[in-house]
């Protein structure tokens, strides 16, 4: 199969029947689908429940195979075991083994990578503060919360520092904050020139991330593009204007409505977002010292900074720091 | 091989986070000790160290095997229904490294239970001896040391090929009767008798030699004749007297003694090793010297051996210990293969049926006609009966069956319970045949299997 050299995934008439008991067809999940995703981009397959995202991200990891159609990934086919090595995978609902403490099971992940104990270790520490479970190490993962099993997830599937992700539903079960910081993640790792593959029906995250998606329904690729082309609202404009007094703003009306027959003007205060209103509330409870027994709010651009032994009123600043970071990248 | 260890560690954290499994260890480490107490035999130091080692030794394989089976089974299943295999295939391992890693972790596990079984086994023996050491005499005390608590090598006298006899008999008869026509069933049977009673029976004031090569590494001083015969009728007396002599008079100095047994017991007598001839070969005459018209009769099998001291208990209980391990790892195997593509119940179903039918593999060669105790199918071969849908069914059941592990081969307890060596041709057997071959050959069909599985297939 042909493909541009910076193609990380590509696939041709991809395509993926389930069949009953006695082998007759029954559903077409992926129907001739045709996709390409280049390197460094962050590509958003989107679709209702059934739209046949999830099996598509299966057949890319060869948890499924295809009925019809080629995969390639990176150059290679999906069986090829040697590329798994630049990937990572962090699965809809994270199936980590409750027996292992958080440690343990990036250690099994480290192994299966073939990571020398020293390098694993270190990894697995910086991995555990970035998504904020450095205190919570040695605690078993039936333990965890939702979130938290989420977040070690995510770590896992970063352990072998891959080139190319998949994310199924990366934000789901996550609070405010640790959504906030996965969006930051995936920019970050778009920055350092991965490829992200996520699968999500949570638009506002695709939204806030995505370079390309791709829209799915009945197993068929509807639409396909950047984002920004994509939404863009072509019959109207969107103007940012400092506070009016109202005799300027109702002037203003006037020479619109004058200019532009029958247009229709509207003129409001901006909201703030939900996500900035909860995190300044976080913050206010952070600034309390208010205790917690979840996950840390973490400084994620420098988890090697954070370490496991930091005292509570080392924590609490290092949660502070972070909520005002993300704030202040809400206001930028 | 780095993921396969990862799988395997895995596996043993899993099973010590197990509250199903930490339960069946308690109970397996309360009942195994509770052992030398609970049981008691006949009364004898005996009678009670060799129930205890039969009882105990079976314990331990039949417990062992179904933990292992069901570990076996639930290992690779879990994991496939909890989606956990989602977020290992998609890490650079192969799939067979998978299904190894599973086998290498139920198979540790395993080991590691029976070497604690085996700990507590081997001092429950200790335990009973201390028990009886102050109420048995030395003699006794030294019988169980060299009868029970010892490892002794097996000869058995040569015997005639039965079936190139009868072969042979059968081409004389046709010569002798050439225009006869022959029933060659009641020929079969009357030449079999013939050669039964010329073979195995001693009539009254006649003799039986029996010539017993491979000696020729005997390192002990004493050899034990172990014997066991019947008779055409009950004797009045209950016994027989028959007169022995064991060596080759022109080859060494023979001993010659006089004995009265009882029909249909096994005895044993004590000889001195020097009645070997300098090629290995012992020679012993049988007379019946009793005053009742009977007729002696060997049993085909098992009914004359010569047992010599080769090694200590301690190291055929490592050897019995070897071969129940053996038999651990290969059922793991078997349970790990049939868990990576069925459901967790009728993975233990068919891991069940192939360890019962390894158990008994013998017995059901024989129902299906595969293996004869007797050599006198010959008449059967000659007779060419046509082939039906019936006997094609028997040979190929026979011949499946022949691919089956067959455990009872490899079953330990008759040689520890009468203190015989393990010869090194069983555990070459062992370690060739049923591990490295049969084992390796389940869990490469089990690799196959797995590969062509999709792991996150739905079915509608």
């Amino acid at each position: 199969m042909s493909q541009p050299d910076t193609a990380v995934i590509c696939t041709k008439n991809l395509t993926k029947i389930f069949k009953d008991f006695w082998g007759r067809p029954r559903v077409k999940a992926v129907d001739n689908l045709s996709l390409e995703i280049t390197r460094g981009e962050v590509f958003g397959l989107l679709g209702p429940n059934g739209s046949g995202k999830s099996t598509t991200l299966k057949m890319l990891l060869g948890l499924l195979f295809p009925t019809k159609g080629k995969i390639a990934i990176m150059g290679k086919p999906v069986s090829n075991v040697a590329i798994k090595q630049r990937i990572g995978f962090l699965p809809e609902e994270s199936y980590l083994y409750g027996y292992l403490t958080a440690h343990e099971t990036l250690a099994f992940y480290g192994k299966l990578f073939d990571i020398p104990a020293r390098d694993r270790k270190k990894r697995a520490d910086q991995l555990l503060d970035m998504v904020g479970l450095g205190r919570v190490g040695s605690r078993p993962v039936r333990e965890f919360s939702k979130g938290m099993t989420r977040r070690l997830g995510l770590a896992q599937a970063l352990i072998n520092d891959p080139d190319l992700v998949f994310l199924d539903e990366p934000t789901s079960g996550l609070d405010p904050i640790g959504t906030r910081q996965i969006k930051d993640l995936i920019i970050d790792l778009k920055k350092n020139g991965k490829t992200v593959l996520l699968c999500s029906h949570l638009l506002a995250d695709v939204e806030d991330v995505c370079d390309r998606i791709s829209i799915l329904y009945g197993g068929k690729i509807k639409v396909c593009g950047k984002v920004g082309d994509l939404l863009k609202k072509h019959d109207a404009l969107h103007v940012n204007l400092p506070h009016l007094k109202q005799s300027t703003i109702d002037e203003i009306k006037k020479i619109i409505t004058k200019s532009e027959a029958g247009a229709e003007v509207s003129i409001e205060h901006p909201t703030d977002r939900l996500e900035n209103f909860f995190l300044k509330i976080v913050q206010q409870a952070v600034e309390d010292k208010e205790e917690t027994s979840g996950a840390d709010v973490i400084k994620q651009d420098s988890p090697s900074e954070k370490t496991s032994d930091a005292t509570e009123p080392e924590q609490a600043q290092v949660n502070k720091d972070v909520i005002k970071q993300l704030l202040n990248k809400k206001d930028q | 091989m780095k993921p396969i260890f990862a799988i395997a560690h895995k596996t043993l954290l899993k099973a010590m986070h197990d509250k199903f499994f930490i339960g069946v260890v308690v109970f397996f480490l309360l009942v195994l000790p509770s052992l030398p107490i609970a049981l008691y035999g006949d009364g004898t130091a005996e009678g009670h160290i060799r129930l205890y080692l039969s009882y105990s030794m079976y314990f331990v394989i039949f417990f062992l095997s179904l933990l292992t089976i069901f570990m076996g089974c639930i290992s690779i299943n879990e994991e496939l229904e909890k989606k956990q295999m989602f977020t290992v295939v998609t890490k650079p391992v192969y799939r067979w490294q998978v299904i190894c890693g599973h086998w290498l972790g139920v198979t540790l596990l395993a080991a590691l239970l029976l070497t604690v079984g085996g700990i507590i086994n081997y001092c429950g023996v200790h335990y009973i001896m201390s028990k009886y050491k102050d109420t048995i005499s030395e003699e006794e005390s030294i019988a169980i040391r060299e009868n029970l608590l010892s490892a002794r090598a097996v000869v058995e006298p040569e015997q005639p090929d039965m079936q190139e006899l009868l072969e042979q008999r059968l081409k004389q008869y046709r010569i002798d009767h050439p225009d006869e026509q022959i029933d060659y069933e009641q020929v079969q049977k009357k030449l079999q008798q013939e050669l039964f009673y010329a073979i195995y029976c001693v009539p009254q004031r006649h003799e039986k030699l029996f010539k017993i090569s491979g000696l020729d590494n005997v390192t002990t001083d004493t050899l034990i004749v172990r014997f066991k015969y019947y008779t055409s009728s009950k004797p009045a007396d209950a016994t027989i007297t028959a007169r022995w002599m064991f060596g080759d008079p022109e080859k060494v100095n023979p001993v010659r003694m006089l004995s009265e047994k009882t029909p249909e017991v096994y005895h044993t007598i004590k000889i001195p090793a020097s009645t070997i001839d300098s090629e290995g070969t012992l020679l012993i005459k049988f007379m019946n010297y009793d005053n009742e018209y009977l007729t002696v009769i060997f049993p085909e099998k098992n009914g004359f051996e010569i047992l010599y001291r080769t090694h200590s208990f301690g190291v055929n209980f490592l050897k019995a210990y070897f071969l129940i391990f053996c038999q651990l790892a290969v059922l793991s195997a078997l349970g790990v293969m049939f868990s990576s593509f069925l459901s967790f119940p009728v993975a233990v179903i068919m891991t069940l049926f192939v360890f019962a039918i390894g158990v008994q593999a013998e017995s059901v060669l024989q129902i299906l006609g595969s293996v004869s105790d007797s050599p006198f199918t010959l008449i059967e071969l000659q007779k060419e009966q046509p082939l039906t849908f019936f006997s094609i069914t028997q040979k190929i059941l026979g011949l499946f069956i022949r691919l089956f592990p067959q455990f009872d081969k490899i079953n330990p307890v008759s040689f520890i319970a009468d203190g015989r060596a393990i010869p090194a041709s069983l555990l070459g057997w062992t370690l060739g045949i049923l591990v490295a071959a049969q084992g390796t050959g389940i869990l490469l069909v089990g690799s196959i299997i797995f590969q062509r599985k999709e792991v996150a297939k739905v079915i509608i």
